[in-house]
């Protein structure tokens, strides 16, 4: 048969995503699986990539034994879904007689096959050796030397050079067997090489998805860069038949090297038991179902118990902030403590689609959301020079990281820096690619259109835009902890490149003549930051703010500082290990080495929430939950509905379903422990330093998570929340498979209508889904 | 004096009590480790006052021997400047890397598991590092190297990992014949273990009057051994292949002490091999040769840990050379900054991808700068062969070739014809046992030789793990009868070796009929299903590899010294046979109990 890049890339559509851990956004691993029902795509995964995709029966034994009233409802589920067996289900469940048969990481019967005859590892062989190179060739900056022209060539061509230059030749390549097979292209040396290692031909498909699957780490960031090659700072050109070819090229040199009797090898059609079998499925399945459904009830139960209150007059200041989970509890805090302050919630990039580039920096960075193509470059320069720490302070950070350290929860900061974010109308240059800033009706147009997405057109005097941003010393996955709508980077320079356009009187003017709407002189947007992690919120350039501001800003800052203070009293408490008490550990697990769990991130995420605000303030604090602001009234036919969901569903969904695939599974669909991690090339991290790469998140960063699917809960009419996705074929495809629950809620209505087969259903409690 | 002793030795008392099968709380275990370095930290500093008081003069402290058939094991300390200054190093960033890890491993699984071992491993650094001779040296020595092998297998379902914790475990085997030869040398040259202050007395010109060969050979033993733990050329590739476990661990072990102990031999050791020419060339020879290597290696390594752990062998070139050049305070000074410096980057290497966004414009550009035209003078030739050659460890990479750095295939077949199949083995064995019992001249060698053959067998051809174990057994039976003829008190001392030796082989030999099935090829991970069994065999496999636990290890050493007295060839051999039934073991252990993902 013969191999070609598009039956390659064929194969590669059951590779999880793996993405450079610079670029670290929460993405569901299993996106590519996203056309299929949910149900079946989890018993693909269980399949194809030998991964257990539900809780531990533990688990379920555990929550139907503290919660007894469920057993019943499983039971008839279970009468439902399989019919005259039911019975012998529960029995299996309680029995503690459901094992998932699960492969060992050496699952490669056709490889292994040649391991047998030849008496030496010749997979472990070939995949050292393969692995350094791979390392070497995608580098992004540990390596001292270049791998030489792996700036200009490709993968196969890079390695094919260093083959036929080296004047000598190590190990298990020799010279005349080299002969020839240097002059081939990629997939020429593939089909060549492929005949060799398997020559039973009826193997041979099943041979290369072998070799694609038993590095599944490295395959996926291959095929992540072959689609995506900006995702590299130094872009490298590398795809999966450049893979496959070098691959080849050294098994095929190992084999000869070895196989001095020129045995073949016994294939044998490989005997790979089924993953779970449908019976074990379905009663995982009905499990999980109760126990997703058991959360909501609560919620819905807290939902309809509590009246909202609703405010009549403009509030003294608002506060937008980014509609992360991590933020809700803290903006439900501050509006208990402080009854003049209304927050709003959006995503986080605040409609700034940019790259940014600091002087300091040797790359600019995305700061848009991952899809989303940024179309500015934003410059900043900075005044004084970023200075490298002395080894003395990283002693003193490694043993006490409070040393002179302000634990005040509120900060002030100048910045001695200017951004460049204005260009003239007639201004064409283009600063690589991106046009150098915005112009006035551009800065309007957005302004405004951010303004009305999340129905803030009553505005306060003081609005204060928060972005959002976390610090953590010792830890590659701090992008994780990052802003999500910011490619996990820091919201901060979005905040205020958002703040000076909307600031700035000719945006403002321009608003006005364009969409008839007046921001007072008096109103002004405050610039802040909030890092999750520390608890610390920055307020930049406070010398700026008008006269008139003075005294409510001052009431601002105090209440919010008390807020802080008792969310960081809140959080800490929720840490399972801990050495201080409050602000005082909040900031100590940011800034210490010691520490693998800087912060929960977005632990046990299952709630988002699209609407006003009033509706679900009184809802327990502690229950995260993404919160985009919308105004249905302001929105008749749905399509600002569209435009926020189009943002609210892929990011919450990739979260949530990043961290529960890495809970069910943290050994194949996450990333294990974090503390024996590698970094590799700065590009992402792996078990010693000759293994595959880890993809996912650490066991350390879910170890408190329950895993549920996400429930996304607008408040708009059915018809208008069903048409808002229909017309949206992305969003109505996760959707209608199930990946997610999604509902619509009415002011002053009873009940939900949920999202079953295509239609609005009308349930009060999720038990009514079934009926 | 006794009680700074005992303080030492506590790390040894925590450690097994947290070896016990019960599961004590994470704050326990922490504290109990925190505390029991705070008092060996008083131990030392208490030695180190002593110290000071005698005008920081060396100073013996004798504790009672142990006596085995009339052979005395003494207990004795060697105190001085180096080696106090080392334990103390030892115990403080011993402190510093508890301290990171009570809340680094906070619910890791194999937490009191990881604490036990790291306490072993300061207790063998303590025991080396103000050992009176070479042999408590050697017990030190050994509690290093095993408790390294248990770090670095720490993810025991993790097959490389598990794979290089076996590789790294037969290096440290294989060097270990270095420094055990050197003791028994010792005892034959001097008629008594080799005390510390004995070389310390000793000028070099001393040391030419004596006996020039065996002072050769025991030069040589000495700077081999060295070179395992301190992985120089031809074993410089290790480290990058043991970053498998915590990164604490690895800080500690790779970046800082065990990584140095075998500097603190050479120091220790120096009058001898100093004033042997050829010693001295090879410690110089293998630092240049271990300099370049794994400088150049260095340069292309593109993740953290593999780049750290190239730069550290490089530097320990370096010290090589000084050392081999006679700047003996140099290295010490250097070793003890290197061993600081290394280990706090060590632990601080997860932020590299945090700091690089940070990290200045200037420095990174002309840092890019460079990577690109490196070697710019070269030919396009000569930097692609330095280039392959560099990425592909000049084609000395442990990993994947596993033990097969030579063809061993015409080897097995030779050995088949030698040893025979399964039977012939046997039937073999039991006459040539015949013979030796009736006196028959030579036959010793024969026994010997065949007891070699028989577990060179073992070490290179898959077989069930229940006939290794025989061949384990048959050959030990050789060695031991072989043995019986040479000395008058041959019998008492067998009968001493034996009496740890035989429930241990009992133990072994039950296991491994249990796992008989069990293809030794692939990992099989029964340790998580069988843990009182893996425990057993790995205790068994402690005492007949002849780690200081049991007494064995005081009669294996007795045994090789009247050996070596009298019959020099049964020495070697009995040495390597004792070198691979460790490796054997091991191999045993790893591929029957660990090595399975865990679910």
């Amino acid at each position: 048969m013969l191999i070609d890049l598009k039956y390659l890339n064929s194969l590669a559509e059951d590779l999880p995503i793996i993405r450079p851990i610079k670029e670290f956004v929460h993405l569901n691993l299993l996106l590519r699986y996203q056309d299929q029902d949910y149900w079946n795509a989890l018993k693909n995964i269980s399949r194809k990539l030998e991964a257990y995709p539900f809780n531990k029966v533990d688990f379920y034994l555990k929550t139907f034994s503290e919660k007894p009233h469920l057993k019943e409802k499983l039971k008839k589920r279970l009468e439902l879904r399989l019919k005259n067996r039911a019975e012998e289900g529960m029995e299996k469940l309680f029995s503690g007689s459901i094992h998932f048969l699960h492969h060992d990481f050496r699952l490669a019967p056709l490889h292994e096959a040649w391991n047998k005859v030849l008496k030496v590892n010749i997979t472990e062989m070939t995949d050292s050796i393969l692995i350094k190179w791979l390392s070497h060739y995608l580098d992004q900056g540990i390596g001292e030397w270049e791998m030489p022209n792996a700036h200009q060539l490709s993968f196969y061509e890079v390695i094919r050079n260093l083959l036929r230059n080296s004047a000598i030749l190590p190990a298990p390549f020799k010279r005349q067997r080299l002969e020839g097979l240097l002059d081939l292209s990629a997939q020429e040396m593939v089909n060549k090489l492929l005949p060799e290692l398997c020559p039973v031909s009826e193997f041979q498909s099943e041979y290369i998805k072998e070799s694609i699957m038993t590095l599944r780490g490295w395959t996926g960031l291959i095929f992540t860069v072959q689609e995506n090659p900006e995702l590299l700072s130094f872009r490298r050109s590398i795809s999966l038949i450049d893979f496959i070819a070098v691959k080849f090229l050294i098994e095929y040199s190992w084999i000869k090297h070895s196989n001095s009797k020129r045995i073949i090898p016994d294939f044998q059609s490989s005997s790979r038991t089924q993953g779970l079998v449908d019976f074990d499925f379905e009663i995982l399945r009905a499990c999980q179902e109760i126990y997703e459904e058991q959360i909501f009830d609560e919620f819905l139960i807290d939902l309809k118990t509590k009246e909202a209150k609703k405010r009549g007059t403009t509030p003294a200041y608002q506060a937008v902030f980014c509609m992360d989970d991590r933020e809700s509890p803290l903006r439900a805090m501050a509006e208990r403590l402080d009854p003049d302050l209304e927050t709003w919630g959006t995503a986080g990039h605040y409609g700034i689609l940019m790259m940014y580039h600091h002087s300091d920096n040797a790359f600019s960075k995305k700061h848009c959301p991952a899809p989303a193509n940024p179309q500015y470059i934003i410059r900043e320069v900075s005044k004084s020079k970023l200075k490298g720490k002395s080894p003395f302070e990283y002693v003193r950070e490694l043993f006490f990281p409070l040393w002179n350290k302000k634990l005040s929860p509120i900060e002030e900061i100048e910045v001695d820096s200017t951004l460049s974010i204005f260009r003239s109308d007639d201004d064409l240059t283009l600063v690589s690619g991106l046009k150098p800033g915005y112009t006035f009706h551009e800065a309007a147009d957005l302004v405004y259109a951010q303004l009305q997405l999340i129905g803030l057109l009553n505005l306060s005097e003081l609005v204060v835009i928060v972005g959002h941003g976390s610090t953590s010393a010792n830890n590659p996955y701090f992008t994780s902890y990052g802003c999500g709508a910011c490619s996990g980077r820091s919201g901060e320079v979005n905040s205020r490149v958002f703040c000076t356009l909307a600031n700035h009187p000719i945006v403002r003017e321009l608003i006005q003549e364009k969409y008839q709407f007046t921001i007072s002189e008096r109103t002004y947007f405050q610039p802040a930051f909030h890092d999750t992690t520390m608890d610390l919120l920055k307020l930049f350039d406070t010398s700026k703010l008008p006269q008139h501001l003075k005294e409510k800003f001052q009431s601002f800052k105090t209440k919010f500082s008390e807020a802080i203070k008792l969310h960081a009293l809140k959080r800490s408490e929720q840490f399972s290990f801990k050495t201080y008490k409050g602000i005082k550990e909040t900031r100590f697990r940011s800034m210490s080495f010691f520490q693998p769990r800087p912060e929960l991130g977005h632990t046990n995420v299952s709630y988002s929430i699209v609407g006003r605000r009033e509706h679900f303030k009184h809802i327990d604090v502690n229950r995260a939950a993404f919160f985009q602001s919308y105004d249905p009234r302001i929105d008749p036919d749905a399509s600002i509905l569209t435009t926020s969901l189009s943002a609210v569903i892929p990011v919450t969904s990739g979260i949530n379903l990043d961290y529960y695939f890495s809970s069910v599974d943290n050994q194949r669909l996450g990333a294990g422990s974090k503390l024996p991690q590698n970094v590799v090339g700065h590009f992402g991290v792996s078990h010693g330093t000759e293994s595959d790469l880890r993809f996912g998140l650490p066991h350390q960063m879910i170890d408190q998570n329950r895993p549920t699917r996400i429930f996304i809960l607008v408040e708009q009419t059915p018809e208008l929340a069903l048409k808002a996705v229909k017309d949206h074929a992305g969003l109505y495809q996760i959707i209608s498979n199930s990946w997610i629950y999604y509902a619509a809620f009415e002011e002053g209505k009873e009940g939900l209508h949920l999202f079953v087969d295509g239609q609005m259903k009308k349930i009060n409690q999720m038990e009514d889904l079934w009926k | 004096m006794e009680i700074s002793l005992l303080c030492l030795a506590l790390p040894l008392l925590s450690g097994l009590f947290l070896a016990l099968p019960w599961k004590f709380s994470e704050k326990f275990v922490s504290y109990l480790t925190l505390t029991t370095l705070v008092t060996s930290l008083f131990g030392g500093i208490f030695l180190f006052v002593m110290l000071q008081d005698q005008g920081f003069n060396p100073f013996e402290i004798a504790l009672s021997s142990i006596t085995i058939s009339h052979h005395s094991f003494p207990l004795l300390f060697w105190v001085d400047i180096y080696g106090l200054s080392y334990l103390l190093l030892t115990i403080i960033l011993g402190l510093v890397v508890i301290k990171f890890s009570h809340s680094y491993l906070h619910l890791e699984v194999g937490y009191q598991r990881y604490f036990s071992v790291i306490l072993f491993f300061i207790f063998g650094l303590s025991l080396l590092s103000i050992a009176g001779h070479l042999d408590l040296f050697f017990a030190g020595w050994e509690i290093v190297g095993m408790s390294s092998f248990l770090l670095i297998s720490f993810y025991r379902s993790h097959i490389r990992s598990v794979n290089n914790a076996w590789r790294i475990y037969s290096i440290y085997r294989i060097c270990d014949i270095g420094l055990l030869s050197s003791a028994v040398l010792g005892h034959v040259m001097w008629k008594e273990a080799t005390t510390f202050s004995i070389l310390n007395e000793m000028s070099a010109h001393q040391v030419q009057e004596y006996h020039s060969l065996a002072f050769l050979i025991f030069s040589f033993c000495v700077v081999i051994a060295s070179l395992g733990k301190s992985a120089q050329f031809p074993f410089y590739n290790w480290p990058a292949k043991a970053m498998e476990g915590p990164t604490p661990s690895s800080a500690i072990f790779y970046g800082a002490l065990s990584i140095h102990a075998g500097l603190l031999l050479l120091i220790r050791t120096q009058v001898v091999w100093d004033s042997s020419f050829p010693a001295k060339s090879l410690v110089i020879g293998t630092g240049v040769l271990t300099f370049i290597l794994s400088f150049l290696q260095k340069k292309v390594q593109t993740n953290i840990k593999g780049r750290m752990a190239y730069a550290i062998t490089s530097h320990l070139g370096v010290m090589y050379v000084l050392m081999g050049l006679g700047f003996k305070d140099v290295v010490f000074v250097y070793m003890i900054l290197h061993a600081i410096y290394r280990c706090f980057e060590m632990l601080i290497s997860p932020s590299i991808v945090a700091s690089s966004e940070l990290s200045n414009n200037k420095k990174v550009i002309s840092k890019i700068e460079k990577r690109k035209t490196f070697t710019e003078n070269l030919s396009e030739k000569w930097r692609s062969t330095l280039y392959l050659f560099t990425s592909l460890d000049f084609g000395m990479d442990i990993s994947g070739r596993g033990m097969n750095f030579f063809h061993w295939k015409k080897m097995i077949i030779i050995l088949k014809v030698l040893v025979g199949g399964r039977q012939t083995g046997f039937i073999l064995s039991a006459l040539i046992a015949l013979f030796a019992f009736w006196n028959v001249t030579g036959s010793y060698y024969y026994l010997s030789v065949f007891s070699f053959l028989l577990i060179l067998r073992s070490m290179f051809y898959h077989r069930s793990s229940f006939l290794m174990s025989m061949d384990i057994m048959i050959s030990l039976i050789g060695i031991l009868i072989s043995f019986s003829k040479i000395h008058d008190h041959s019998l008492e001392i067998i009968a001493d070796y034996l009496l740890p030796v035989v429930p241990a082989m009992l133990v072994i030999v039950g296991v491994s009929f249990f796992f008989r099935s069990k293809d030794l090829r692939y990992y099989h991970g029964e340790g998580t299903k069988h843990s009182l069994l893996a425990n057993s065999f790995f205790i068994s496999f402690l005492v007949i590899s002849g780690m200081p636990i049991s007494s064995a290890f005081v009669s294996e050493d007795i045994l090789l010294e009247i050996l070596v007295e009298h019959q020099p060839i049964l020495a070697v051999l009995t040495l390597l046979v004792m070198m691979m039934i460790g490796i054997i073991l091991s191999k045993m252990y790893t591929r029957i109990f660990m090595g399975r993902p865990s679910f």
